[in-house]
């Protein structure tokens, strides 16, 4: 075997090959390559508006929110050292420049909603909680989501943020740490407030 | 908390209608290239708004600029006055060598160039040169010309 190589399996792993993408695209940006900066908003618009929206539930604010949150990322880039990942990086703008714009506008807000998919339909939960008629399906519908965006903004902005990233996005409670930079009893404590607090504003549709 | 996490089941279910929310079709197909062009646009503005200081700069420039060239043909003139002066001194035979003689640099009155320079050439002040102790003092050509504060120190290093 001496003087041989020894060979081994490789094993792609997605995840490895998403994070070198993904660095290899932000150098390519810091460099100003637009194109590159293209890329990476494509991978994570969809993420970041969501976020945005859910917390604003407002359409119109979400838009110029999430359009900001790039373009300050994009001229913030020279200063991203590569200590987290892009991904963490990129949602801290988004989390502190939505909590910063609901702090000063939060008051003189409006909901504007956006509709609702057509994949509710093989939710059984959701679709249980309204009348089976089809007529009325969509207005119920509705109206629960007018409550439950409604409820949702009741709650302080932290608040607001652990449960739109930890129940609605699904984001472990260790990246939301990471993301609202603080620890993660923080994030568990928080968490657990804000549920009670919004089952007690849902008790209706809850019992 | 998470052992807890039943508790709140029911309500993580309704929770996920937000996941049903989406904007209008199409909302995501034009995003990033809204994205760009706003980064475009800030730098265009960024540059405009450099350009725009320089320009406000500028306009408190000119005073700065007016002082700035009167001190600068204020020298000049007094460049001119002084290179007339030392080739009027060569043109008589004046060396700034000469008056070194003495071995240290000195302070010479001189009130007569011309009478100056002939003692220079005739070697009048004796073998060792000119010593920087024993000025010159000559007055009439000089005075007839320049008046008494013609009366100037030349100073050689």
């Amino acid at each position: 075997m001496l003087g041989s190589p020894q060979l081994t399996p490789r094993v792609d792993d997605p995840a490895k090959d998403e994070k070198a993408l993904v660095r290899g695209l932000v150098g390519k940006a810091k460099g100003g390559d637009l194109s590159a900066y293209d890329e990476l908003v494509r991978r994570y618009q969809e993420r970041i508006y969501n976020t945005v929206y859910h917390m604003t539930s407002n359409h119109e604010d979400a838009n110029d929110l999430a359009q900001e949150v790039f373009i300050k990322a994009y001229q913030a880039l020279k200063s991203f050292k590569g200590e987290s990942s892009f991904y963490t990086w990129i949602y801290r703008i988004a989390v502190n420049r939505t909590i910063n714009f609901l702090k000063q506008n939060g008051r003189r807000r409006h909901l504007s909603l956006n509709d609702i998919d057509s994949q509710v339909e093989h939710d059984f939960f959701l679709t249980s909680l309204v009348s089976s008629e089809t007529p009325y399906r969509n207005v119920k519908l509705a109206e629960l989501q007018e409550k439950l965006n409604t409820a949702m903004s009741q709650l302080s902005e932290v608040h607001r943020m652990v449960v739109t990233l930890h129940d609605v996005q699904g984001i472990s409670h260790e990246e939301i740490g990471k993301i609202m930079d603080c620890n993660v009893g923080t994030v568990r404590s928080r968490l657990y407030y804000a549920r009670q607090q919004m089952q007690a504003m849902l008790s209706d549709y809850l019992t | 908390m998470d052992t807890k996490a039943e508790e709140f089941q029911k309500l993580r279910s309704l929770l996920s209608l937000k996941r049903h929310e989406v904007p209008p079709p199409g909302y995501f197909n034009h995003f990033a290239d809204r994205v760009i062009a706003g980064i475009e646009e800030m730098e265009v503005l960024s540059k405009d708004s450099l350009w725009e200081w320089l320009r406000s700069r500028l306009d408190i420039r000119p005073l700065l600029a007016c002082g700035f060239s009167v001190a600068l043909c204020g020298a000049i003139f007094s460049g001119l006055v002084i290179s007339q002066d030392a080739s009027f001194l060569v043109q008589h035979g004046f060396s700034p060598h000469d008056s070194d003689a003495g071995g240290s640099a000195g302070i010479r009155v001189v009130h007569d160039r011309s009478m100056a320079s002939s003692e220079f050439h005739t070697g009048s002040w004796g073998p060792s040169g000119v010593s920087s102790l024993a000025p010159v003092i000559s007055s009439s050509a000089f005075l007839s010309r320049f008046g008494p504060r013609g009366q100037r120190a030349i100073f050689f290093p």
